[in-house]
């Protein structure tokens, strides 16, 4: 129950202030998630990380693909300019 | 600054462990759904503000710079999305406030049934004044008066100047009074 101001002490003011954050507080102290709430919750966050990861993973996919295709090209390059060198000194 | 008390936690999510952030799940949902609620009325659309608060904040880690500390940024993440909530509803045309039932009863209350029913009608009041406060007032004084945070951390979460804070949180009181003078017998025009 909230304490009502009594108006023989004094100051009032603070008293209706007290009271009105008792009430607040009073109004949402029972407050719980519902009970499916967390289990929805993890299972966002489940599917936000794998989402994550899957996007990491294509990204260091992407990533390691390029580096293939740079080492090719430098592989191609490198027996480009063997071949070259061979015919030069040929 | 106060040393943030999540620190630790953030730390450790911010380097992909996901236990830390459940951690930090665990730590903050009660509290963030208490303020939507205390805002939305609706517990369905407040748990879903409180869901994609955390959903957010999982995927901005990585750039939370720890300026300000983490519970201040979660807070204002969940007061923007409470705001966005508050605006769709607007746009729907729905109705502002949900009937009263959607907030918890307060405890069982001991007393005469005079007193009783005083106080329920006071709480009603508090209710009835609270709901036709502007949005900032709203916020201001549930972040003071349920969340218990201090002016300084009201104006961080609510980016604004401190004496602003100060005035929304006695705006926000003088309203509330007002609609409860006639109730408690207390002089109208006399200023607290």
């Amino acid at each position: 129950m909230i304490l009502l101001p009594d108006e023989d002490e004094e100051p009032v003011g603070a008293q209706v202030n007290a009271m009105i954050g008792n009430a607040l507080r009073q109004s949402v102290a029972d407050v719980e998630p519902s009970p499916g709430f967390a289990a929805r919750l993890t299972a966002a966050l489940d599917t936000l990380e794998q989402a994550g990861h899957s996007g990491r993973a294509a990204e260091d996919a992407a990533g390691q693909a390029a580096d293939k295709n740079e080492q090719a090209d430098g592989v191609t390059l490198g027996v480009r300019q063997g071949s070259k060198a061979e015919e030069t000194a040929s | 600054m106060k040393v943030d008390p999540d620190r630790e936690l953030v730390e450790r999510a911010r380097a992909g462990e996901r236990a830390a952030f459940d951690q930090l799940v665990a730590r903050y949902q009660r509290r963030l759904l208490r303020l939507v609620l205390r805002l939305l009325r609706d517990q369905a659309e407040a748990e879903d503000v409180v869901q994609e608060t955390f959903l957010k904040a999982y995927r901005a880690l990585p750039r939370f710079r720890g300026e300000a500390a983490f519970y201040t940024w979660l807070y204002r993440i969940a007061l923007n999305g409470a705001r966005n909530a508050i605006l769709r509803r607007r746009q729907r045309g729905a109705p502002h406030g949900v009937a009263p039932s959607q907030l918890p009863a307060p405890p069982p209350e001991i007393g005469t049934p005079e007193s009783m029913l005083l106080s329920k009608q006071v709480m009603l009041a508090i209710d009835a004044a609270l709901e036709a406060l502007p949005l900032e007032l709203r916020t201001a004084i549930v972040l003071r008066e349920i969340e218990g945070l201090s002016y300084e951390e009201i104006a961080q979460i609510m980016e604004c100047p401190l004496g602003t804070v100060r005035s929304r949180i006695f705006r926000a009181r003088e309203a509330i009074a007002r609609r409860l003078r006639p109730l408690l017998d207390l002089p109208v025009d006399k200023r607290w």
